[in-house]
């Protein structure tokens, strides 16, 4: 329960470019940071070496008061769930859970009690006993959990702890994550390549590229107000358009050498001879339609280059659209962000 | 069908030098005679009021037990250090440190001598213990490595977030889920210096000598079927090692991962 704040961290492995190169980023105590980037920016790395298992090559580390850049490991008192879980295959849950509390030296009565407690809020009850092979994919990932929070960290890690499971249970272990770290009020750094992970239980994303931070936000900023036009890229679906073009951005007009962007769910598609609305609009062939249940996207050659409308499943504008068919794209300047290219 | 008649060759041929002593072991001649004209227990009385033979027996499960202490006390630090630190040389160490596995033990033995003999090491308990870790050592580093190797990583970072320092770690994690591993490489290193004979012909002296030294030595000189129900008696005790080990963690799992 401290603050953390990365003072231009830099890693480099071997001769290539740094893996984390002066990253510089803060969490506020109790905060929900998540630090999203596609794989090999660098993310992993800087969880290491906040929880010490890599040493930083340059930078500071300080939580709370204290600068743990050189602290061992054992010292630093941070909660870690593993991307593979790392539950010790040779104790059951209870032991798991317990084993940070032994090494504290935490009595055995104070232990019984917390482990129980860790047992409850993860809802674990009752498979204290299994080991972890006997667990299910879903129990392992909370045992991990009830074994990270139960030494009360200062500060929780959690290493794309939820790619390993299936896409319900993930919704579901979303939930109850949030809801522990919010209960606890830890302060956490979640590691995660998945957008939807990120955006939908984090307090605030910091998106990672090539080993730097490209922009720290809300879930909201981050998706409205992309700063740059790598978040714009990595952070939903989004149309690009080269300038010059007759497009109008939130900016003005789209120059030469500035590329414009919009989210396929803010252009709206014309069936012939609708009149067009908004300031943008281009004209164009279905070239395909894809089907992704609540929403269907098309996707249309026009003179601007490939251009993508996503409508409502339930809409009847897609309906009898077949490829080759002619369509009209519309969209608002003010859905438009201009970035250099 | 053909298989299994196969199957029961190459059992057989393997078994084979083993029915032919047990057989002899319980024989009633005075000589090594096959078949055996009678059957009795003669010669395994004989074995143990054999003072000489039962003083070198003894010796060499003492000798065992301290080659297989300081193969395990040397080879499984080696084995962790190779399998999960990165140093420079630490593939040369590894080469130096398995490389007797390939050289004939005769060369070895020889080579043990050499250098041995100018400084007293010849016929003495030190120089025996060393020439047996020549050859346990490497199996040890082997084992272990491989052992240490398949543990993930993360179960040791894991365990050192938590709050375990590095010695806690080695012995609440490492160690335990090693374990296998580690029974297989005592097991095997106590039954190979327990039977070495080539290494140990160059280096025993006249007053300290091993069993199967002593054994190769009465074969020469005598026709008897002691040695055969000492034979038996050595099967034995690699049968119940292997049953022991077998019972604690799976023989077949250990040597075979």
């Amino acid at each position: 329960m401290a603050r953390l704040a990365l003072e231009g961290l830099t890693k480099a492995y071997g001769t290539a470019p740094p893996a984390v190169d002066g990253l510089t980023l803060e969490a506020e105590e109790g905060e929900f940071l998540a630090l999203l980037g596609p794989s090999g920016c660098g993310k992993t790395t800087t969880l290491r070496m906040v929880a010490g298992l890599v040493p930083a090559d340059r930078g500071r580390i300080r939580l709370g008061e204290e600068d743990i850049t050189a602290a061992p490991v054992h010292t630093r008192g941070i909660g870690l769930v593993f991307q593979s879980y790392a539950l010790f295959p040779h104790m059951d849950a209870v032991g798991n859970i317990g084993f940070g509390l032994e090494m504290q030296g935490v009595p055995k009565a104070e232990r019984q009690a917390r482990v129980a407690e860790a047992l409850r809020l993860t809802r674990l009850e009752g498979l204290g006993h299994r080991r972890p092979r006997e667990l299910s994919g879903g129990q392992q990932q909370r045992v991990a959990l009830a074994r990270a929070i139960a030494i009360r960290p200062r500060l929780l890690l959690l290493d794309e702890c939820l790619s390993n499971l299936d896409a319900k249970l993930r919704e579901e272990m979303r939930g109850e994550i949030r809801d522990i770290q919010r209960a606890s009020a830890t302060t956490a750094l979640f590691v995660t390549h998945d957008q939807t992970e990120a955006l939908s239980i984090c307090d605030t994303v910091a998106v990672m590229h090539r080993g730097r931070i490209e922009q720290r936000g809300t879930p909201e900023e981050i998706y409205e107000r992309p700063a740059t036009r790598f978040v714009a890229s990595f952070i939903g679906r989004m149309n690009a358009i080269d300038g010059p073009a007759p497009v109008m951005t939130r900016e003005g007009p789209l120059g030469a050498g500035e590329t414009a962007m919009v989210r396929p769910h803010r252009v709206r598609l014309l069936r012939e001879g609708a009149a067009a609305e908004g300031d943008n609009a281009a004209s164009g062939t279905v070239r395909r339609i894809t089907y992704i249940g609540d929403i269907v996207q098309v996707q249309a050659a026009t003179p601007l280059g490939p251009l993508a409308a996503e409508v409502s499943g339930a809409s009847p504008l897609w309906r009898g659209l077949d490829v080759g068919a002619p369509v009209g794209l519309a969209w608002s300047s003010s859905d438009t962000l201009r970035f250099p290219a | 069908m053909i298989f299994r008649a196969l199957v029961i060759a190459a059992y057989g041929f393997l078994l084979a030098p083993a029915i032919f002593v047990v057989a002899i072991a319980f024989s009633s001649d005075r000589f090594l005679t096959f078949p055996p004209p009678g059957l009795s227990l003669r010669w395994f009385a004989t074995l143990f009021e054999h003072e000489q033979m039962m003083a070198a027996m003894q010796r060499s499960a003492i000798l065992a037990a301290i080659v297989t202490t300081l193969s395990l006390a040397i080879g499984v630090p080696a084995a962790y250090a190779i399998a999960r630190l990165r140093f420079p040389g630490r593939g040369a160490i590894f080469a130096a440190l398995t490389a007797p596995l390939l050289l004939p033990t005769l060369v070895v033995g020889l080579g043990i001598l050499l250098v041995f003999f100018p400084y007293g090491l010849a016929g003495t308990w030190p120089g025996l213990a060393l020439a047996h870790l020549a050859v346990t050592l490497p199996l040890v580093v082997r084992i272990m490595t491989t052992a240490f190797a398949t543990l993930p990583p993360d179960l040791e970072d894991a365990a050192a977030t938590l709050g375990a320092t590095p010695l806690k770690v080695a012995f609440r994690i490492t160690l335990p889920l090693a374990l296998p591993g580690l029974i297989a490489a005592a097991a095997l290193s106590f039954l190979i210096s327990f039977d070495e004979v080539v290494i140990s012909l160059f280096i025993v002296g006249p007053r300290l000598s091993t069993l199967p030294v002593e054994m190769y030595r009465y074969v020469e000189g005598h026709t008897d079927p002691m040695v055969a129900a000492l034979a038996v008696v050595l099967i034995l005790l690699s049968i119940s090692v292997v049953l022991l080990v077998e019972r604690l963690v799976g023989f077949t799992r250990t040597v075979s991962k």
